[in-house]
C-alpha cells in the first residue's frame, strides 16, 4: 500500500476539475500517472497523458500498480469494480459518501481478488521523496519529509498535522535525512454503519 | 435516517410483504376515536424514531373510541427521547402468544449484511445481549449469495419456534430483501410476535436509511423523520455545515472533523468544555465567513479558539473568511489562533495584519489561553 518511486498511478476521473488539480500535483510531488479514464472522452489526451475508456482497457495498454478515484459517490462503485476487474492491486478511494451497500458489494468483490483499497473516503498516500496519491500536500516540505516513521491515520487534518508535528521535531535535530521516512496514511476505512468518525 | 414505526411498516415493511396489523396514522384526539371505531380494541403508540416509548408513557390500550381519543390527546405533544410526538399509530390490538426478535444491520466487523434473532423478543437487544447472549442467533450474509429460505431453516434450526417456523423464516427472508433493496443500515422488528391464531406479524419496526443513500431513495428520504436541531445548527445545516451545539463556553472553528474533535479533546483535557462541534474541511473550507457567525451566535461562548491545519483546506483562504466576519461581527469575545500548513504564511500574516493578533505556534497553548480566557 505503499506509493514508491516508478510505480505506475491511474487516475480513474482525470478529466474533472478535482482530477485535473491533483494530477498535476503528484506528477509535480514524483507520481508517474500513466493515464487516466473516463468513458466519454476515451482516446483523447489530457494533461498530455491518454485517456481509456476503463481500467480495463488501460491496462491492457499500461500495466497500473495503483489507481486513484476522482468519481461522484454514486458512481464509484462501478469504477472501483472496472480496477479490481482490471487486476490493479492498490486502489485508492478518495469518494465521500459512497452508498454503504455499495460499499458492501465492493468489499464482497475484493475478497476474491488480490486487489485492496485504501478508503473510502481517504486523503491519500504520501511517501516524501518519492510520490504521493490522493489529495494530500505531499509536495509541502513543511509538513512532508523524508525519514522512517510511518503515520496511518483515520482523519486527513489530524493526519496532516501528526505529519507537520514529526517533521518540525525532526528538522532542529537533522537527522533522517538520508533515511526514508513513509508517511502513508489512509483514513476512515469506512465500510458503513458504526465508523462515522473521521 | 430514522423512520418512525408507521414509516417503516407502510414504505418498508408492507411492501416487501411482511405481515403487520391493521392500523391509522392519527393527529387528532378525534382521528384516533374515529380510527378506534373502525378496528377495534387497539394500541395507542407515539410515533417518534427512538425507543422506550413504553417506558416514557406513550403506549396506551384503548377498547373505545373514547379512551382512544383521550390517550391520543395525552401522548400527541409527549416529548420522548428529545423528540415532539406529533402523531399516534392506532393498531388493532393482537393476541399475542410469543414475542421474538429480528433485525438485519451493517456489520462493520464483517463488513456484510448481518442478521440477528432471538425468541427472547420484546425487550432491547442489548438488554437480551446482557442477560441471555447465547440466546442470539447470528447470520452473517455473503451479499453474492444473498439470504435464501434454506439458509433462514439454519438460522433457526433447534430452535422451539412449532408450527410458526416456516412463516418466522419467510419473515427473516422478506425482511432481509426489504434491508437490500432499500438501501438500509438496520431493519430490526422487536416484537416479532407469534399471534394466537398462529400468525407471525411485525407489532413494530425501526428502520434506518443510509444518509449516503437518501438521494437514490428519494420516496424513503421523504417519509423520514428530520432530525432535532438546535435554531442554530439548522442554520448550519441549510448552509452544508454540520454544527452540533454544546453547553460549554470555548468555541470552536477547525477545519477536518478529526481535528476539531481533537481540538475539542485538548479543551477537556486542559479543563475547559467546549461550546460547539463544527467542522470547515473538505469543500467546506470556503465557508469560514459563515461558519464564525454561527459559533459566535451561541450565547454560552465566552472565548474562541481558531484551529486549522491545511491540507487539501487552503488556511489563507480560510483565514480570509474569519478575518472579513470579525470585521463584519465586530465580536468581543477574545480568539486565539494555531494556524498550519498549507497556504500557513499568507494566513498568519493575514490575522496578524488585519485583527492584530499573533497566532500560537502550538495548539495546546492556544486552547490554554482560550480556556482562561473564558473563566
Amino acid at each position: 500500500m505503499i506509493y514508491r518511486r516508478g510505480q505506475k498511478l491511474l487516475v480513474q476521473g482525470i478529466t474533472g476539475k478535482q482530477g485535473t488539480f491533483w494530477t498535476e500535483k503528484m506528477i509535480e510531488c514524483g507520481t508517474t500517472v500513466a493515464g487516466g479514464v473516463n468513458p466519454k472522452r476515451a482516446g483523447e489526451k489530457h494533461l498530455g497523458l491518454p485517456v481509456f475508456r476503463s481500467a480495463v482497457e488501460a491496462t491492457k495498454e499500461t500495466p497500473c500498480d495503483m489507481s486513484v478515484i476522482f468519481i461522484p459517490p454514486l458512481m464509484a462503485k462501478d469504477a472501483i469494480i472496472d480496477a479490481i476487474d482490471a487486476g490493479i492491486k492498490t486502489i485508492v478511494v478518495l469518494t465521500e459518501h459512497i452508498p454503504s451497500h455499495d460499499v458492501l458489494e465492493i468489499f464482497a468483490r475484493l475478497r476474491d481478488s488480490d486487489s485492496r483499497i485504501v478508503g473510502p473516503n481517504t486523503a491519500g498516500i504520501v511517501t516524501p521523496g518519492e510520490g504521493f496519491v490522493g489529495i494530500m500536500p505531499g509536495h509541502n516540505p513543511s509538513i512532508f519529509m523524508p525519514g522512517d516513521v510511518g503515520v496511518i491515520s483515520r482523519s486527513g487534518s489530524l493526519g496532516t498535522l501528526i505529519c507537520l508535528n514529526l517533521t518540525r521535531a525532526k528538522l532542529p535535530v537533522g537527522v533522517h535525512r538520508h533515511r526514508r521516512r513513509s508517511y502513508h496514511r489512509h483514513d476512515n476505512e469506512r465500510c458503513a454503519g458504526g465508523a462515522r468518525q473521521g | 435516517m430514522n423512520l418512525e414505526e408507521y414509516a417503516a411498516k407502510r414504505s418498508v415493511l408492507v411492501p416487501g410483504g411482511v405481515p403487520t396489523p391493521r392500523g391509522k396514522v392519527c393527529e387528532t384526539p378525534e382521528e384516533a376515536a374515529a380510527a378506534v371505531r373502525e378496528i377495534g380494541p387497539a394500541v395507542v403508540k407515539a410515533q417518534v424514531p427512538t425507543g422506550k416509548r413504553g417506558k416514557s408513557g406513550g403506549i396506551k390500550m384503548a377498547d373505545t373510541p373514547e379512551e382512544a381519543a383521550k390517550a391520543a390527546s395525552e401522548i400527541i405533544g409527549m416529548t420522548i427521547g428529545g423528540s415532539q410526538v406529533r402523531r399516534v399509530l392506532i393498531e388493532e390490538r393482537c393476541p399475542i402468544e410469543r414475542e421474538l426478535y429480528a433485525a438485519v444491520l451493517i456489520d462493520v466487523v464483517s463488513r456484510s449484511p448481518l442478521i440477528l434473532f432471538s425468541t427472547e423478543g420484546g425487550m432491547d437487544i442489548e438488554e437480551i445481549a446482557e442477560k441471555n447472549p447465547a440466546a442470539i442467533r447470528r447470520h452473517v450474509v455473503d451479499v453474492k449469495r444473498g439470504f435464501s429460505s434454506a439458509d433462514a431453516a439454519e438460522l433457526l434450526k433447534g430452535l422451539d419456534l412449532g408450527k410458526a417456523a416456516p412463516a418466522v423464516g419467510e419473515v427473516l427472508v422478506k425482511l432481509y430483501k426489504a434491508f437490500d433493496t432499500n438501501d438500509a443500515e438496520l431493519t430490526e422488528i422487536n416484537p416479532l410476535a407469534i399471534l394466537k391464531d398462529g400468525r407471525v406479524v411485525a407489532l413494530d419496526c425501526k428502520f434506518t436509511l443510509d444518509d449516503a443513500s437518501g438521494v437514490r431513495k428519494p420516496e424513503l428520504a421523504a417519509v423520514a423523520s428530520p432530525p432535532e436541531m438546535t435554531a442554530l445548527e439548522k442554520r448550519g445545516a441549510e448552509h452544508g455545515l454540520k454544527f452540533i451545539q454544546l453547553d460549554g463556553n470555548v468555541g470552536v472553528l477547525a477545519n477536518g472533523a478529526g481535528l476539531t474533535m481533537t481540538t475539542m479533546d485538548v479543551i477537556d483535557h486542559l479543563g475547559g468544555k467546549p461550546a460547539n462541534f463544527l467542522e470547515i474541511g473538505g469543500e467546506a473550507y470556503t465557508k469560514a465567513e459563515v461558519a464564525l457567525d454561527l459559533v459566535l451566535s451561541n450565547p454560552g461562548v465566552k472565548s474562541l479558539v481558531v484551529n486549522f491545519c491545511g491540507a487539501f483546506a487552503r488556511t489563507d483562504v480560510m483565514a480570509d473568511g474569519v478575518v472579513k466576519a470579525w470585521k463584519k461581527l465586530k465580536p468581543t469575545v477574545p480568539v486565539f489562533f494555531s494556524i498550519h500548513g498549507t497556504g500557513q504564511e499568507e494566513a498568519i500574516k493575514l490575522v496578524r495584519g488585519e485583527l492584530g493578533i499573533e497566532p500560537y505556534d502550538f495548539m495546546e497553548d492556544a486552547v490554554k489561553a482560550a480556556i482562561e480566557a473564558a473563566k
